[in-house]
């Protein structure tokens, strides 16, 4: 069970270390390390397995933000978005992952079921990861069999 | 008072109610229960959310959407460290595959308008299908089991306690 007292020195001494960059500066790829030892964490969950990851940057898209594509089993109950949308959820600055102000890591989160009908009727938020993939801006982090045949189809 | 400490307090108070109603002896009690604590995990899970937002450390606030496992997959996602004492590490262990696989079990029993042509999934609230289209009520004393009861009390449980005090320090830190 977690307790209260416990947590505050790491947020008072804790550094929150920030990253100042001019607003025009953009990052990709200069995060492919942290963004890998991030998917190595997320792979630790066995029952919501991780399918796909991809690091991308998105054309129109904040530069300075951190873009991560995660496929894994179950997520949403494995149902489908009504309104047609990839749940995409941001970040801001932590002690594991400091970032310049403003800037975020955004990570959009499906199951295999939604991708497919994702790409099948050409949702937004894979327009725009074949966009990058496209333009040479998505780096593969990690497929398995499943995951590599999803990365297909984001062609 | 703020509110992510309203959601709390509300969360509270359905995790209470639920317990109330919660008679194990008596399965046509479970759809109330299950209806308590489904919101007692959804407004606890808001909770942290809404404070985590006004704190900067996420980008996105809690929406309508009553259904919080893909919040649950958020949390449990959060870049760690290798300090097991700062908070957004302590969070992120409360959301184990467990906790989660419960709180989408929950999410699955919110009621929602059946689309056309489709059977009326199981739920907490209104008469549902089953898979040869007989009509029940959530009341029936077969309509959940008492394996699911003994997982979404275990869930309820585990989230009130765990992130009422998350909230609290959050608050510490973020006044």
């Amino acid at each position: 069970m977690v307790d209260a007292r416990f947590f505050l020195d790491d947020f008072i001494t804790g550094s929150y270390r920030r990253l100042y960059m001019p607003s025009t500066v953009e990052t990709y790829p200069d995060f492919e390390e942290q963004v890998r030892d991030l998917v190595q964490q997320h792979r630790k969950s066995k029952k919501q397995r991780l399918r796909l990851a991809v690091y991308f940057a998105p054309p129109r898209r904040g530069k300075r933000d951190i873009f991560l594509f995660e496929v894994l089993d179950g997520f949403g109950g494995d149902e489908v978005d009504s309104e047609d949308k990839l749940f995409e959820f941001g970040y801001g600055s932590t002690p594991a992952l400091p970032l310049a102000p403003e800037a975020s890591l955004r990570v959009v989160l499906t199951n295999p079921t939604e991708l497919k009908e994702a790409v099948r009727h050409g949702w937004k938020a894979v327009e725009e990861l074949r966009s990058a993939r496209k333009a040479g801006r998505a780096i593969l982090i990690y497929a398995d069999t499943l995951g590599m045949r999803l990365w297909e189809l984001v062609k | 008072m703020t509110l992510p400490q309203a959601w709390m307090r509300q969360a509270e108070s359905d995790f209470r109610t639920g317990r109330r109603i919660d008679n194990d002896q008596d399965a046509r009690t479970r759809c109330q229960a299950i209806s308590k604590y489904q919101q007692c995990a959804e407004k606890s899970v808001k909770a942290v959310l809404d404070k985590l937002y006004a704190a900067g450390l996420v980008r996105n606030s809690s929406d309508r959407n009553h259904k919080v496992a893909r919040y649950a997959v958020v949390f449990s996602r959060f870049p760690t460290t290798r300090d097991n004492r700062n908070l957004l590490n302590q969070l992120r262990r409360v959301f184990t595959d467990a906790i989660i696989d419960q709180i989408t079990l929950l999410d699955s029993f919110v009621p929602e308008y059946p689309g056309p042509g489709t059977p009326a999934h199981r739920n907490h609230e209104y008469p549902h299908q089953d898979a040869l289209g007989r009509w029940h009520a959530p009341s029936d004393s077969g309509s959940f089991t008492t394996g699911e009861m003994k997982r979404i009390r275990n869930c309820a449980g585990v989230l009130i306690q765990s992130l009422r005090k998350i909230l609290d320090a959050l608050d510490l830190v973020y006044p």
